[in-house]
Parts: C-alpha cells; structure tokens; sequence
C-alpha cells in the first residue's frame, strides 16, 4: 500500500518539476509556451540514449537537462519576437516536431518500438529500496529547484523579469535588455523540464513517443494555472491537485456505481472535465494567485 | 491538502484490503477502455469478467473465488503504469491481464515483474518474447512476426509474383508488414513498395497513392479497423483493383458493415481462431454478442484474455498454488502438449482432479505458450464473398 | 505532374473540411480572445447527433441540420455556463475552461455512444476522372458547401450591421464596448456561426472518413495551426492557411515518409511566420 503512494509522489514530483518550469517561462515572464512537453520529451530522450550506451546515469541526466534548455534556443530566437497568440500555436507545433523526430527516426530512438531497460537511478539496490530512493531523490530535485527558482526571484534577474511583465516598454526604455531576459527565462525553463524528462524515464525504464503527446502539456498548464501563475508554490500545489483529480477518479469507479466498469472509465473523465470547469470557476486567478 | 485527506478517504474505505482475504484470489483487468484501444477494451473487460465469473461458478480455485478488479489502461502508458501499481500495491493483485497496445504493456512489465505478478497481454511488441521477465509475462497475440510468416505464406499461395505493403506505425503493424515482406522476398517475390503510416488521419490517400501506383498483386496490411475503413474506402474510390490481406482486428465484420459488400469484396483476413464448431467456442462467441451486441471475431484480443484468464486458473489449481512464482510454470504446461484436450475450465478442472495433465485449447487459438510465454498458433484464413466471410484455409506456422 | 496535381487536390479536400474548423477556432479567437480548445469536440458532437438523425432514416442534408443544432445548442449552453462567466478574466484561465470542456464532451460522447467506429448510410462509389484526376462525389459536396458557407460569413461580415459589430470587437474590444454596439448580441452570434461551423465540419468529416470519438480532437491542431498560419482572427486566412496545410501535408509526402507530413505542415506555418509574422492575411503584428 505505501509502495503505490510512494510510486504516485515520484510522478506527481515529475509533474510539480514541469509545473516549476512552466511558470517560469510563464508566471513570471509571461511567454505562452505549449510545447513544453518537448523540453520533457529531449531530456527523456536523451539521458535514455546516452545511458543506455553505457554513459553514468548522472552524466547523462546532466546532458538530458543541458540539450533541452539549449533546444530551447533557437525556438526562442524564432518565437520571441511573435505576438503571444503565435508564441502558443508555434510552440506546439515544435513539441509535434520534436514527438514526430523521436516516432520516426528508428536508428536513434527506435521509434513506436520505443526504449526498454533504460537504467534506473539505483537498479543495484533492489525494487522495494529503489522506490523510495527514487522518490526521495525526485523530492529534494523538486525542493532544490524550488528554492533555487525562488532566489532567482529575488535576484536582480527576477526583478528584471517583474519589470518586463508590468511593461515591457517602460523596461526596454530602461535599458532592460527584454529579449534577452525572455531567451533565459525560456531556456532555465526548458532545463527544469530536461531534469523531469530525465529522471522520469530512469524512473520509468521504459520511453516511448506516446509518453510525450501535446495534452502533456494542456495538463501542466492546467496544473500551474490552477496553483496560481507567477507562484511557484502554487505551480506545486497545482500539480498536486491535478495529479490528485488524474489519479484519484479512479477510486470513484471501485464504490459499484450505477454504471457498469467500462462505462465508467469515461464517466471519470466527464467527471475531471467538469472539475477542472468548477475550479477555473470558482477561482480563476488559482489558488495562489492575486486576484486580477 | 483538502484532496490528499479525500483521496485517502476514499482508498480507506473503498478497498478492504489491509488483510487479504484468505479465501480469495485478486485478479487485476487493465484493458484500454479509453484511447486509441477503447474499440477493444470494453469487449476485452467483459471477456475477463465473464471467465472469471464461469471460474467461481465452477467451484473456483483450490477452493477459492476470484475477485476482479478492474481499471482503465487509456492505451497510455503512463496512466496504465499508475493504473497497475494500483491493482498490484493496493488491491494486491496476483495477475494483471489485457494490457493491448505495446507502450503499455512494455511501461507496465517491469513492475509486473519487480512484483512478482503475472502479465497477460495481447501486444505485438518482439522485445516480448526475449524479455527477462522470471517467465512471468505471458502473450496470445502471437508476435508480429507470425502474421508476416501467415501473410506471406498466403500471398505465396494464391501466386502472387509482387506486392505493396501499407503498416500503421507501431510496433505491431511494424512487424507484421517487415516480415512479411522478409518471407515474401525471401520465396522469390518483390515487394514493390512499403508505407508507414500514422494513425488518426482523417484521410490516407497520399499513403495509398504511394502503394497503389507500382500496380502490386496484393497489399499487405499491418493496420487496424479504423485506418482499414477509411483506405479502403478512399481505395474503392480510385477504381483500381486490388487484393487485400490483414489481420482479423482490421479486416472483419465491423469493417464489412462500414464499407458494404461491394468494396470489402474479396478482401482476405488472417485470425488466430482455431475450429469454430467446438462446443467452448460457441458458447464464447453467444456470451459475447449476449454481452456487448458485437461479433466476437471483430475482436479477437476478447477471446484472447478470456483464454488468459482460464489458463491463470487452470494453472493455480494444476500447481495447487496461487503464488506466481510457484504456479507460473504450469502456465506452459496446462496450455499445450502433452495431455488431455479440454476446452473449457470445468473440464479442465475435472481432469486436473483425476490427476491428468492438460493442454487447454482456446477459444481465440490453440495456445501453447511457449518457453517465452509466447504462442506459435494456427492461423485461420478468410475472405469477404458477398458480405460474408468464409474461412478458405488454414495455416500452420512451421509446414 | 498528373501525382502533383492530385495531391494538391487531395488537400484542398481535406483542407476545406480544416477550414470550417479554423474558421471557427478563428471566430473565437477574434472576439473572444482566448483558443477554443472544445472546438474539436463540438466538430465530433455535430457528427455524433448528424449520425443519430441519419440511423432513424433522415438524409444527410436534414442530419447535418441536427448536428449543427446541437452544436449550437450545447456549445452556447458551454458559452453561458463557462466562458461567459470567464470573459473578464485572463483569458489562460478561459483556455483552461475550454480544457475541461473539451474533456466533457468527448467523454460523454464515449459514455454515451461507445467506443465502436460508425459511418452515415452512404453507400461508396467510385470517384470521377477528369483530366487524368479523380474526385469523389463527397469531395466536391465538401468543397462547395466550405466555399458557400465562406461566402456567407463573408457577407455576414462585410454587408450586415452586426457582422460589422463583429469586426469592431475583433479589431478593439475596449474601443467596440464604449459605442452602442451591444456586444451580447455579437458575441452570441459569433457562437451561433463558429459552432454551426463545427457542425457542418462535423458531418463532412464523418462523411469523408469515420466517426469515432476522437474525430475532432485530431485534427483540432492543424486547425490551429490554419488559423495561425492565415492570421488568427481573420476569416479569410482560416480558409487560406486550411488549404495551405492541407495541401502541403499531402504534398509532403512526395518529397519525405508520410509519417512527417504534420511536421511539415508545422515547418510551413513556423517559416511562414519568421517571414510574415502576422500570417497570410493576418494583421501586422507588433514587433519588437
């Protein structure tokens, strides 16, 4: 019993660190990015592929984290400059790239086949053991990225970004260096996506190119939106809360509802649809977030 | 923290499973009841819980009922990873069957064997059949492999000299395809033409023109029942002749009923179903329709599981056992040669009390599972004439 | 060049059926500012209900009209009890929203419906050759009703007084509030058009293909991507950038495997954008 709690900590822990990114990019500097799942998607990738060619798992979660936060770049240099409405669709359309580069290129990825016995973070130690090191681990890179995010935000590199999401304008007047500001925010993002994706699948052992579908995304965004943009206990607490009403749900079914089994698979996702309506209702601005 | 107390909660109260029940075994039913598998999962989940309820109305195992539990897969593999932690860390499953789409089952057999729990599964996927997985994870769609080998055999005897072949991109239709055309060139044909695909298109023409162009003898299909429909239609369009050969997942009643007599008309279809005159068969085939309105041969990977589902059992009562790793070796020796030929439970049952050694055969094939957990079945040929199939052949791996 | 040319008219089919969609994805967009992520799902409930009325006999024509109604009926229904209430708010907060709805309607259609494929009762003929081409019946269906139905929003908004109500709020919300145009009546009855839309879409997507569940929500990217690539809140360009996708998709796999095609779709919108950041026809866009 505690094993399968543990197991869901370490996945919403994957969750939270693609939240934390997420609000980077757009809590606090604004960029509508929908393509984040490829962040997630290059950093699995990678640490897979290079650990499977024998390189240390640490190394090659390292590379996994460097290659998405540089992916990152020239997207940002094509994409920065767009209207927000294109920053989203544009995006997106790199994650499809990106997802449809990992399905069809057999050689490097082994394509729908997809990657098994990626090594685990602890194999050695035994499965029971191996759990609970693997969630503690994804807890203190969850913790770690927190603190560090928030003394980011505290740094002058925060107060630059605080500056260029109250006006963009009055920040360039001033000297601010605005894309430059966007092009960090947008790769430190990207990294803290590549360490999820990474981690998530030595976690795993298995990856494969319908682990990294665009809704990847749509969940995060719901989850930092929910939590409150611009917080990043909030982007925790957001994951939380979808992973709860993701995972959760499924406990309703086993109280012999009124309708059979299979049915009520897709009763449960009515039921995540119109939950996800209420709170956006009910608090739009997100839990943590300041009323607009 | 309000929905982590609730969650909590309702786990708490939902699931009595702080002891196990001594005079119970817990199966786990994990099928894709959403996602690109849910034309299957449904059918899949009644098919489990229809041998299980045949089981305990047989008197159960060892004197024991089962309890199924079942949970939804979403043909996504990481929803079906947390989906069978559930059924093996909370509900304390012994065996998960119906894992259908190769992602999921690949993403859910390390647990299953970290576990020590049995997965049954209907996958395609070849790293299958060499995994190292303590001869826990066992298969009855037979690797893609064999369909390539049936494929090419039948396309060989109907003398064919070329062929073009169309796969849905995934390791399934992957493999059917590539080997057929291995056998295919290997026995003197040409294969003019090979397209992958992916799925959830709403149209394949560019896909078709591609394969149509070369003028081929016959395409060969590694695809399912959506993709078929939407294909051959557009195919029937062009006005070319053409020959098909597919799987039974994809070329079937359903798809007769969506394109009409006339275009599904001559259209081959290969199936793992053994001889559909025994009693065990009949039986399967009215439940089902009894159970879901649908022909079962629309989805073969129902009576698949159902089979799975008999064998976990004959296996515990054969072993006298419920532990995996006790029981999982009889999962080879009750499935095939030598023994007594039984075709259902009960009659297993019967014969394992006199102390006879089995070898169940199925309703969805023969199933021998092999070493590897794998199944090398007989495979049934049939065409389209007139809206109706009609079973032409039969082909045996290995003559 | 006969293969050329019949990809291109390969993908002005299918690009039609993309235009109704972005054309309604772009309507929302254009004056209620937020993506209409349910709009997908509200192309397959138009198919779902079109396929009810059409088992109990009724000709396409009058099916389509069901479908479009319930499109109508249950999308405004979503207007009033979601996206209204949002419309002050940040609009991530409206994409949200649509999320959850998206995820309603497709699940309740599965609830309801099952899982099974379905197809209208059309029977299927061969195509028509001309000039070494070929068309299907259905095709041309499509094609004709996409551009009457292009031609009546366009006249709806260059010719009648709410259609220019229309173009003031997708131009300048604040500016269109403060005159006497109600935006109430504009914005109902740019639902009304953008659902209606995804109902048509809806029938003829079922007709050219199949009817699944997931109909909508897989071609609800390209349409985004048409919407985008013509310039989001432009009618004209939905229809444009529609075809350009369709076209290039199906051109695409002359030059690479098929299994790219959406990657080249997604290349051509991306460059077109580094070159004309504001779309086909879009507006100029700030550029920093």
């Amino acid at each position: 019993m505690a094993s399968y709690f543990v197991a869901m900590a370490s996945i919403a822990f994957i969750y939270c660190l693609l939240a934390l990114g997420l609000n980077l990019q757009w809590g606090h500097t604004g960029l509508i990015n929908f393509g984040h799942v490829a962040s997630f998607a290059i950093g699995a990738y990678t640490s897979a592929i290079l650990s499977l060619q024998g390189i240390p798992v640490v190394f090659s979660l390292l590379a996994g984290t460097l290659l998405a936060g540089l992916a990152a770049y020239p997207i940002g240099v094509i994409t920065i400059r767009l209207k927000e409405d294109y920053l989203a669709i544009v995006t997106l359309g790199f994650s499809e790239i990106i997802r449809l580069i990992c399905l069809n290129e057999m050689w490097l990825t082994r394509g729908p086949m997809g990657l098994p016995n990626v090594p685990n973070l602890f194999s050695s130690w035994g499965p029971k053991t191996n759990e609970w090191l693997n969630m503690i681990v994804f807890l203190m890179v969850t913790v770690c990225v927190l603190l560090l995010l928030q003394r980011l935000i505290r740094s002058p590199f925060g107060r630059g970004l605080r500056a260029i999401q109250e006006d963009e304008y009055a920040a360039a007047a001033l000297g601010k260096n605005v894309v430059a500001f966007k092009m960090k925010s947008l790769i430190i993002g990207a990294a803290i996506a590549g360490i999820a994706g990474g981690l998530y699948a030595h976690y795993m052992s298995y990856i494969v190119p319908e682990m990294f579908l665009p809704v990847v995304t749509f969940y995060v965004w719901v989850a930092v939106i929910l939590g409150g943009s611009g917080s990043n206990l909030g982007a925790i607490l957001g994951s939380m809360i979808l992973f709860v009403f993701l995972e959760g749900t499924r406990f309703l079914g086993d109280f012999g509802f009124i309708v059979d089994k299979t049915r009520f698979a897709s009763l449960r996702f009515v039921i995540v649809g119109l939950g996800l309506i209420l709170l956006v209702l009910y608090r739009p601005q997100g839990l943590m977030g300041k009323e607009k | 923290m309000f929905f982590v107390l609730l969650l909590m909660a309702l786990l708490l109260v939902s699931q009595d499973n702080k002891t196990l029940a001594a005079d119970e075994i817990r199966i786990g039913a994990l099928t894709p009841l959403t996602g690109a598998g849910s034309p299957y999962g449904p059918g899949m989940q009644k098919s489990i819980a229809f041998a299980v309820d045949e089981i305990n109305r047989a008197g159960g195992i060892n004197g024991k009922k089962i309890q199924l539990f079942t949970e939804d897969g979403q043909t996504d593999p990481e929803a079906a990873v947390r989906a069978a932690k559930k059924l093996i860390e909370v509900n304390k499953a012994t065996a998960i069957i119906g894992t259908w789409s190769s992602g999921v089952t690949m993403a859910v057999a390390p647990l299953a064997i970290n576990a020590n729990v049995v997965l049954m599964n209907t996958s395609g996927a070849p790293e299958l059949t060499t995994l190292n997985d303590k001869n826990l994870v066992f298969r009855t769609e037979a690797s893609n492999v064999l369909y390539g080998v049936a494929f090419s055999k039948i396309a060989l005897k109907r003398g064919y000299k070329t062929a073009c072949t169309m796969a849905f991109n995934n390791p399934s239709g992957r493999g059917n395809t590539e080997e057929f055309a291995k056998r295919f060139k290997e026995a003197g044909g040409k294969v003019l033409e090979s397209v992958v695909y992916n799925p959830n298109q709403p149209t394949y023409k560019a896909e078709l023109s591609k394969v149509l162009a070369p003028k081929p003898d016959v395409i060969v299909m590694g695809s399912y029942l959506p993709d078929t429909t939407i294909i051959l239609k557009e195919w029937y369009q062009t006005g070319q002749p053409m020959k098909w050969i597919g799987p039974a997942w994809a070329i079937n009643d359903k798809l007769i009923e969506a394109l009409g007599a006339n275009v599904a008309e001559g259209a081959v279809g290969v199936v793992t179903v053994p001889d559909t005159n025994l009693p065990a068969f009949k039986t399967f085939e009215m439940k089902y329709k009894e159970l879901t309105g649908q022909d079962f041969l629309t989805n073969t990977y129902s009576g698949m599981v159902y089979d799975h589902t008999i064998c976990l059992a004959l296996a515990m009562v054969a072993a006298k056992s419920e532990d995996p790793t006790v029981f999982n070796p009889r999962i080879q020796t009750i499935s095939g040669p030598p023994g007594v030929k039984v075709y259902s439970f009960e009659e297993g049952l019967n014969e394992l009390k006199k102390g006879n050694d089995i070898d169940y055969d199925g309703v969805s094939s023969k199933i021998d599972f092999d070493a590897a957990g794998d199944v090398v079945p007989h495979f049934g040929v049939f065409e389209v004439r007139n809206g109706k199939r009609e079973r032409i052949d039969t082909i045996v791996i290995g003559e | 060049m006969v293969d050329l040319l019949q990809h291109i008219l390969n993908g002005i089919t299918s690009g039609c059926v993309l235009a109704l969609v972005a054309l309604g994805v772009t309507l929302v967009f254009g004056i209620s500012r937020f993506a209409s992520v349910a709009h997908g799902d509200y192309v397959t409930l138009g198919a779902y209900f079109a396929l009810v009325a059409n088992r109990a006999g009724w000709n396409l024509v009058l099916s389509g009209l069901v479908g479009v109604m319930a499109c109508v009926f249950f999308g405004y229904i979503f207007f009033i009890f979601v996206f209204r209430p949002l419309d002050r708010r940040p609009k991530i907060a409206s994409v949200i929203g649509s999320i959850g709805v998206a995820l309603v309607v497709r699940h309740a259609i599965l609830f309801i419906w099952g899982t099974e494929q379905h197809s209208y009762q059309v029977a299927i003929e061969r195509g028509i050759r001309f000039m070494g081409l070929m068309i299907t019946k259905n095709e041309i269906i499509i094609v004709i009703t996409a551009f009457i139905l292009m031609a009546f929003i366009h006249l709806i908004l260059k010719k009648t007084r709410i259609g220019k109500e229309m173009r003031a709020l997708a131009d300048d919300q604040d500016l269109a509030r403060v005159t006497a145009i109600n935006p109430l009546q504009v914005i109902t009855l740019m639902w009304i058009l953008a659902l209606s839309l995804a109902g048509v879409a809806g029938l003829l997507l079922g007709l050219k293909s199949i009817i699944t569940p997931y109909m909508g929500w897989d071609i609800l990217l390209s349409a985004f991507a048409a919407a985008i690539l013509g310039g989001i809140g432009n009618p004209y360009g939905a229809m444009a950038g529609a075809i350009t996708i369709g076209v290039s998709e199906e051109v695409s796999t002359m030059f690479f495997p098929p299994t790219y095609r959406l990657a080249v779709a997604f290349l051509i919108m991306i460059l077109t954008l580094l070159f004309r950041p504001s779309g086909i026809f879009g507006q100029k866009v700030e550029v920093k």
